[in-house]
């Protein structure tokens, strides 16, 4: 994983088309909310269908609390989006179909020889793009807990809003 | 920047396209960008779908009265909401305001060349709130802007959703 995508880091604004095959930049879909990056290997994972569902669970709260996500993997948008409304998710999928941003990023998951996909990766980014938190998702315990996501979101809530503390009378 | 429309009798906007139903006319779309209201009847729109050199499109136009006008964090605004960003189809949607708390209506945008997109105004989630108007629109005043899928309630009161910036 590059450097970039530590804590600390600034993610590079990439430009990739969206489930619907619209093209799509980060910086426009963060829209000056915390975004979660959200690098997934594809439908086919059942750790990924799992945490998924975890996701969607969470949407209703995140839309609610000006924040977003953006799920990234290799398949075509077609795929990504019957993905996405089999899941019910209401959030962006991004297609890196053509593997722009794998080895860019060093995200490519070398074990996986047959479908060559992104390694399971969670990044918890600020407005600007700044990273906040990275998990590692290789692993399925690596990836965030819905609670570990909140605590995050609340932090970077917190720091972008300097009316986080209402104010008095 | 904040944008106006209005449907009206004559042009009177700054844009203006003419409007239709069912091959019958249907009066003037009309357009504004300003902070300042316009005209009595305009509505703010989210001022992405404003495009001068806009398509010719169909509009599922849905205005609410002004007794019927529900709040805009209602749970039946928020799942209106929810639901375009399940289905994503449009070429472009905004909700309309006329005040800082209440949900005046919606308008969703499909271009007249994109099947899918005309197929999915049938369908238009904000049709659960009240009665709306399917309208063919001129070229010159409506645009398309991929909705930017995030938040389901507004930045700021009175702002048109899904404009998505603070």
């Amino acid at each position: 994983m590059i450097d970039a995508l530590r804590p600390g880091g600034r993610v590079p604004d990439m430009e990739l088309p969206d489930h619907m095959g619209n093209p799509r930049r980060l910086s426009e879909l963060a829209g000056g909310d915390p975004v979660l990056l959200h690098f997934f290997r594809g439908w086919f994972c059942p750790k990924e269908r799992q945490f998924f569902r975890r996701l969607v669970d969470l949407q209703d709260d995140a839309e609610v609390a000006y924040a977003r996500f953006v799920s990234v993997s290799v398949e075509p948008p077609q795929v990504q989006a019957a993905f996405r409304a089999g899941l019910d998710a209401r959030w962006t999928f991004l297609s890196d179909s053509e593997r722009r941003y794998l080895d860019a990023f060093g995200l490519r998951e070398t074990t996986d020889t047959v479908h060559d996909p992104y390694v399971p990766t969670c990044l918890l980014l600020a407005p600007d793009l700044t990273v906040k938190t990275t998990y590692n998702g290789y692993w399925f315990w690596g990836r965030p807990t819905m609670d570990e996501l909140r605590r995050d979101f609340r932090a970077l809530t917190r720091a972008a809003h300097t009316d986080w503390e209402p104010p008095g009378p | 920047m904040t944008g106006w429309l209005a449907l009206l009798g004559t042009a009177a906007g700054d844009l203006n396209a003419r409007a239709t139903e069912r091959d019958r006319d249907a009066g003037w779309l009309c357009a504004w960008r300003g902070e300042d209201r316009p005209h009595a009847s305009a509505l703010r729109v989210d001022e992405r779908l404003l495009a001068n050199d806009g398509p010719a499109c169909r509009i599922s136009l849905v205005l609410l009265h002004e007794n019927a006008r529900p709040i805009a964090d209602d749970p039946a605004c928020i799942q209106a909401r929810r639901a375009v960003l399940r289905d994503g189809r449009p070429g472009a949607v905004s909700v309309l305001t006329g005040d800082p708390v209440h949900l005046a209506g919606a308008i969703t945008v499909a271009r007249a060349d994109r099947p899918e997109e005309l197929l999915a105004l049938r369908d238009d989630p904000f049709l659960r709130l009240g009665p709306g108007r399917l309208l063919d629109i001129g070229p010159g005043l409506l645009g398309s802007a991929p909705i930017s899928l995030g938040p389901v309630v507004e930045r700021y009161a009175g702002t048109p959703w899904p404009y998505d910036r603070w």
